[in-house]
């Protein structure tokens, strides 16, 4: 499965890409924020899941999500990894067409078991 | 703190706000009251001259009246000894302060040091953001590092001793804006080695050698969820805010400046025989600003 991260934090993309391991050989890819993910989404032709953080410069997680869902990789399953944990934000991320949501900090387990109600692992 | 300095004479203005910022205070000169109108609060002085012709006896008093009502403990009304009755029945019964002519620094320093005192005196902080930041250590260290930091020492800052918090827990300090209905920071300090193991714990990997750009970038990440855990549990109280993008200051020994008008929160926490501090700066946002 191919796998997308975007997050302005390399130590974060680190992190995740640890939990990925653990649920098998995925192939991994990372972009800094919203932009340089949507050019890794042309660029790799579309990926097969896509995590992604909020809060970053340039295009923040809510307006990347909303610029995926517009383009031809909109059935991109999207999962939002955030420090922002209220549940209007929570709800607001859904509504832009996040399929779940998980809030830092978090587990291994909690990443892992995200991923799977989201993919049906 | 601020100032405002109400005066004609270029001179005197002069002279009292390079005394002023020696103090490390900001200091707006006008020349009318109504230039001061409804800016006074907790946050700021008024030094009233009383030398100023464009003010009669009259307007004087009744600004004082105004500016006691207002700025109760913070006006400075500034003249001459030849006038000394006139100044102490300006400031009589109230906690205003008369400043003689010639001006001297020494005397502004000890009175605005008290003021600025009595006035920390009465800054609190609420428990709920107090424990809504412990909780977001805690909860941070321990999902993401399994590491238990323990309470060590909760203090308020003393704006007239900065440099409160201790040089040997500031190797990389990480900083987060706050911004919305209260503005603020919240800054994490901690020593090289507890930098680097923290690092080491949150990626799994092996222990870096120095502060590098993953260690940076570590820090940062632990500021930006710290500040989002304490951000959540304080959704239902007045207290919200919003959060930057984090910063990161590599130094010995560095300071973190934050702002003097506010009440700082300085929490010490041991965890794995060193120590890190967390320093929280939070205020009411003000009108217009963002």
């Amino acid at each position: 499965m191919r796998i997308l991260i975007v997050d302005d934090s390399s130590t974060m993309r680190r992190i995740i890409g640890n939990c990925l391991k653990g649920m098998g050989n995925h192939e991994i890819h990372e972009a800094n924020d919203g932009v340089e993910g949507m050019s890794k989404l042309d660029e790799l032709k579309g990926v097969d899941l896509i995590l992604t953080d909020w809060n970053m410069p340039n295009m923040n997680g809510l307006q990347f999500i909303q610029a995926v869902k517009a383009s031809q990789y909109g059935s991109t399953p999207m999962i939002m990894v955030t420090t922002e944990a209220e549940k209007t934000k929570v709800v607001e991320a859904l509504k832009a067409g996040a399929k779940n949501y998980v809030v830092k900090p978090f587990t291994p387990q909690v990443i892992q078991e995200k991923i799977k109600q989201v993919i049906g692992g | 703190m601020k100032a405002y300095v109400l005066s004609s004479s270029p001179v005197e203005s002069r002279i009292l706000v390079n005394i002023l910022s020696k103090q490390g205070i900001a200091t707006t000169l006008v020349q009318a009251p109504d230039e001061i109108g409804d800016k006074t609060s907790d946050e700021c002085m008024i030094f009233l001259d009383w030398d100023n012709p464009k003010l009669s006896p009259a307007q004087k008093s009744a600004l004082c009246q105004l500016l006691r009502r207002d700025a109760a403990e913070r006006t400075f009304v500034v003249g001459q000894r030849a006038v000394e009755s006139e100044l102490v029945q300006a400031v009589e019964g109230r906690d205003s302060y008369v400043v003689y002519k010639p001006i001297e620094t020494e005397d502004v320093h000890q009175k605005v040091s008290y003021v600025r005192k009595a006035a920390f005196a009465k800054m609190k902080l609420d428990a709920r953001v107090i424990n809504a930041f412990v909780q977001g250590v805690a909860s941070t260290f321990e999902t993401m590092m399994q590491m238990s930091p323990v309470r060590d020492k909760v203090y308020m800052l003393d704006p007239e001793n900065p440099a409160g918090v201790t040089d040997a827990l500031c190797d990389i300090s990480g900083v987060m804006g706050l911004s919305g209905d209260y503005h603020g920071s919240v800054v994490i300090s901690l020593p090289v080695r507890l930098a680097l193991k923290a690092t080491a714990r949150m990626l799994g990997e092996p222990e870096r050698t120095s502060l590098d750009a993953g260690v940076r970038d570590c820090l940062g990440e632990i500021i930006n969820i710290i500040a989002g855990q304490a951000k959540a549990a304080l959704t239902s109280t007045p207290y919200r805010f919003a959060l930057a993008l984090p910063t990161v200051i590599v130094g010995k020994g560095h300071k973190v400046h934050i702002q003097e008008d506010s009440p700082t929160l300085v929490m010490v926490f041991s965890m794995e025989g060193d120590r890190f501090c967390i320093q929280v700066n939070i205020r009411p946002g003000k009108p217009g600003e963002v």
